[in-house]
């Protein structure tokens, strides 16, 4: 009876304990890899691995764009101790109100940022104190050592280090970083317990490196800027470009803005003006067209070309000269800046020759210095040309150009006559030189250009240890109603040493007030003041006879 | 040494018949090999599931010694000693669990824990051998099979401790000790009539149980059993983790130390009540099969003694001890594998915690000195 009784509690027993078992065999073994990646899921986790955006530095390895690793914080709010939030917050310096306020506003979420990108000695002092759900990463802050000096050419990038303005963004692809993953297994507070593998090795992004020389560059901004100060102009740019390579040596723009501190940026100082405004480039284009013209064998450097009586009609138009020049040479056209000249010349040889002689110099074609939005300036060719089109087009109106194309149509003139491809990045595939003029072509130009600093309207660009060459140029702004006579343009393009130029220099200032806005008083003292430090400091042997020296020996 | 004993030792040795050498201490050894293996496959287990604390498991291993030295004590008796006197214990039992509404401790929400004499003590405890043995001693005065009257008593006597450990409130520790004294009952021969009706009365109960008896969490607890997504992180995150522990394990486990879930924090409970799970996700389903061989092995040793036991009290006694054994196991995996809710019942031997482990093993003293006493 007794033992009966045993029995069947025992089977009943047994049928209970075949219960759990089979569940246990069920879990174990059938559930087994769904329950196995759900623990999976729980401990393991893949970090980020960081790795560092490429830097920008310029042509002597100088670093322009920089990224530092910081330290961010945040938070997995789900985590978070809200009584600790007042100590972090006075840990950080933050308001304890507002840092609660924040937490409340993401309490059910799994993320939220603290603090981003501190010093990391600091933000390693809060982190020591394990406050519950609050972590710690590397995140990278750009930092850019020129500051507003190149700005607006280097550009910047978001919070993500995403490129989102200038070179940063148009080589973003290429300084990129490659971020590397590492499977971890953490525990439930998120700590990592042990290291399994690194899936991706973190690379570093690409460094660019750029024709920039950086001296040249402070040098170039800091006078663009008193220029543009001094003459309360609206904006301005330099360009300096190395002539037998078409390396850009220094591109400066006013307005700009401190890259370091975004906080307050004037939208105007974000435009890199120099490669991205086309303007009209008015009589600083008249050497292209004596170019053309000795090209064209119809005239020589010593020809003459009546322009009196200082002003002519053209279909309608009237093309005017400061004054009455009379008879004067091709030389004295580019020395006194003749419109009269320029468009006689023009009207002769044709439009079609002059219009060559532009197009054959960059002037209206692509750079490809690889800066987003570009400007290509835009110079139509026209199956019929006006003499009023022939005649402005000999002047530099009717179409339109950069400063960078400028600086390197000159440099053609300066390099006897073969033209550089404009590059601002080291190390891409750029078309090769081209001669565009004849070797003596370009000498006869640069010594009318030597002229108008000796004796013309670009004196004010006279150099003290250098010869130096160059054109001015002033020109009417276009306003609602055509041309306005109250806004100008003020442009001096020119190089040194003249005989065998080292740099070309575009200067331009728009919108210059005050009593001088032509080109050789307010464009010219540029160059000067440039170039005659710019000239020592590249090692170029003074080549200009110096009285003092001379009475010395 | 009894003195009965005695006398039936010096009657054998007078009518002749095989001579049983005196033996200086009465021991089951089987069965306490079996307990010995199993206290070092537990403190094995432990070792891993505290994670590698000293602490824990030297801890432990003293509240064993305590243990076996209380198996040893408890086996020298005669069955009658305790036959004539565990109605104190029962008397005792009750006194104290109706003082701890009064100057009981609190912790997590339910008054179980009594200080008397500067040592703290779950009176619950003293019940789970107090019970059946009040029960076998109450069934066994009179004739089996008991009469109704009788089982009628005997049913009292186990709802006494039974409401009173529910109100502390304590569902799991109260129902088996209902079933302790339920199982005494049925052993001594309840009529199966009776147990079909009782059967169905529990089955009518239950809903009365829901509604008026147990608590919010107790009934959160049920509802977490059916869906424990319901609750993720909440009521259901024990079970969902220890789920997730049992399941990862697989045929052969994680590796010793090396369970994810439980050495990082994410199983609850890891070295009390859930470390089960520990042990199914580091050793797998076959360091569960070896644990469960050696539970059956006590409990077919149980059943033995309790088959073989000289008089109806020692049968009733070690019979009803090796089933309540019996549940805790099942109670204890079945909650933790997730087809039963969670009450706080411990893995005998395994889990880490004092009390309990002492009370099992005081039990097995108690089925020792009947298997001694044949």
């Amino acid at each position: 009876m007794y033992k009966g009784r045993i029995i069947v509690m025992t089977v009943m027993l047994s049928a209970l304990m075949s219960v759990v078992a089979g569940r246990l065999v069920y879990i174990q073994l059938v559930d087994q890899s769904m329950l196995a990646s759900q623990g999976d899921q729980r401990t393991l986790r893949t970090d980020v691995l960081p790795a560092s955006r490429g830097m920008i530095v310029d042509r002597n390895n100088q670093p322009l764009a920089v990224s530092t690793p910081m330290t961010t914080i945040f938070a997995d709010p789900r985590k978070v101790d809200p009584a600790q939030l007042p100590a972090l917050a006075a840990d950080l310096g933050m308001s304890p109100g507002e840092l609660i306020e924040r937490y409340q506003r993401f309490s059910n979420k799994a993320f939220m940022y603290i603090e981003r990108r501190m010093v990391p000695s600091e933000a390693e002092a809060v982190l020591a104190k394990n406050y519950d759900g609050i972590y710690g990463k590397t995140e990278y802050q750009r930092f850019y050592p020129t500051g507003e000096v190149m700005a607006n050419v280097l550009g910047f990038t978001d919070v993500d280090g995403n490129g989102i303005e200038g070179l940063e963004r148009s080589y973003d692809g290429f300084m990129q970083p490659e971020l590397g993953a590492v499977d971890v297994v953490k525990d439930v507070r998120g700590r990592v317990i042990r290291v399994i593998e690194e899936t991706a090795a973190p690379r570093d992004g690409g460094n660019l490196q750029l024709t920039i020389d950086t001296q040249l560059q402070y040098l170039a901004y800091r006078e663009l800027k008193a220029a543009v100060q001094a003459r309360n102009a609206k904006g301005g740019s330099v360009v300096i470009m190395d002539p037998r390579t078409g390396d850009v040596l220094a591109l400066a723009n006013q307005p700009s803005f401190n890259p370091n501190d975004r906080s307050t940026v004037d939208p105007n100082g974000l435009r890199n003006r120099a490669v991205i405004d086309p303007f009209e480039p008015g009589s600083v284009i008249k050497p292209f067209t004596i170019a053309a013209a000795l090209e064209s064998g119809q005239y020589g450097a010593l020809n003459m070309v009546d322009t009196s009586p200082g002003f002519m009609r053209v279909t309608g138009q009237t093309i005017r000269d400061s004054g009455n020049y009379g008879e004067i040479s091709l030389s004295d056209i580019i020395r006194r800046s003749s419109n009269v000249g320029a468009s006689k010349i023009a009207l002769h040889i044709g439009a079609q020759n002059v219009w060559s002689a532009l197009w054959e110099t960059g002037i209206g074609q692509p750079l490809n210095l690889g800066f987003p939005a570009e400007t290509n300036g835009q110079l139509t060719n026209r199956p019929r040309w006006s003499d009023a089109q022939t005649a402005t087009m000999s002047y530099g109106y009717g179409f339109t150009t950069s400063a960078v194309h400028l600086a390197r149509a000159y440099s053609a003139l300066a390099n006897d006559g073969v033209l550089p491809p404009a590059r601002l990045v080291k190390g891409v595939q750029t078309d090769q030189p081209k001669r565009v003029f004849s070797d003596k072509t370009a000498r006869d130009v640069r010594t009318m250009l030597g002229a108008v600093v000796e004796d013309g309207t670009g004196r004010r660009a006279g150099l003290t240890l250098y010869t130096a060459g160059g054109k001015t140029g002033t020109v009417h702004k276009v306003g609602a109603n055509g041309y306005d006579s109250d806004r100008y343009r003020s442009t001096f393009v020119g190089m040194a040493p003249i005989e065998n130029p080292e740099m070309v220099v575009v200067i331009t200032i728009d919108e210059p007030q005050g009593e001088e806005y032509y080109g050789g008083e307010v464009a010219a003292p540029v160059f000067s003041a440039i170039l005659n430090r710019a000239m020592p400091m590249a090692g170029v042997t003074p080549n200009k006879d110096q009285p003092q020296l001379a009475r010395g020996e | 040494m009894h003195q009965s004993d005695f006398s039936r030792q010096l009657n054998d040795r007078l009518s002749g018949a095989p001579v049983v050498r005196q033996r200086l201490i009465k021991v089951d050894w089987l069965l306490m090999f079996l307990i010995a293996m199993l206290c070092g496959y537990g403190l094995f287990i432990l070792y891993s599931a505290s994670g590698q604390s000293f602490f824990h498991v030297s801890r432990q291993a003293v509240r064993m010694a305590v243990g076996f030295a209380g198996i040893l004590v408890l086996a020298q008796f005669d069955p009658r000693t305790y036959k004539r006197w565990g109605w104190l214990g029962y008397i005792a039992g009750v006194v104290l669990l109706a003082m701890v509404p009064f100057m009981g401790i609190s912790v997590n929400g339910s008054q179980r824990w009594i200080e008397l004499a500067g040592f703290r003590f779950q009176p619950s405890e003293i019940m789970k051998l107090g019970t059946p043995l009040m029960i076998a001693a109450f069934l066994t005065r009179k004739e089996l099979p008991p009469s109704f009257m009788n089982i009628f008593g005997a049913l009292v006597l186990v709802a006494i401790p039974t409401l009173l450990i529910q109100q502390q409130p304590d569902l799991g520790t109260s129902l088996l000790i209902a079933a302790s004294g339920i199982f005494v009952i049925y052993l001594a021969g309840m009529s199966w009539w009776l147990i079909a009706g009782f059967a169905g009365l529990a089955a009518a109960a239950m809903p009365i149980m829901w509604l008026f008896v147990m608590r919010e969490y107790q009934k959160q607890r049920v509802l977490t059993l059916f869906n424990p997504e319901s609750d993720p992180l909440g009521s259901g995150w024990n079970i969902i983790q220890s789920m997730t522990a049992i399941g990862s394990g697989g045929l052969d486990g994680k590796g010793y130390m090396l369970g994810t879930q439980s050495q990082l924090d994410f199983l609850p409970e890891s070295r009390t009540d859930f470390i089960f799970a520990v042990l199914a996700e580091e050793l797998g389903l076959t360091g569960v099969v070896i644990l469960m061989i050696l539970y059956l092995l006590i409990v077919l040793r149980g059943f033995y003694i309790a088959v073989h036991g000289r008089d109806s009290f020692g049968r009733l006694l070690a019979g009803a001890l090796t089933l309540t054994f019996f549940i805790y196991v099942f109670v204890n995996i079945g909650m933790v594998s997730g087809i039963l809710p969670v009450v706080g019942v411990p893995l005998p031997m395994v889990s880490y915690g004092g009390t309990a482990m002492v009370t099992l093993m005081l039990g097995f003293g108690l089925m020792m000195s009947v298997s001694n006493h044949r």
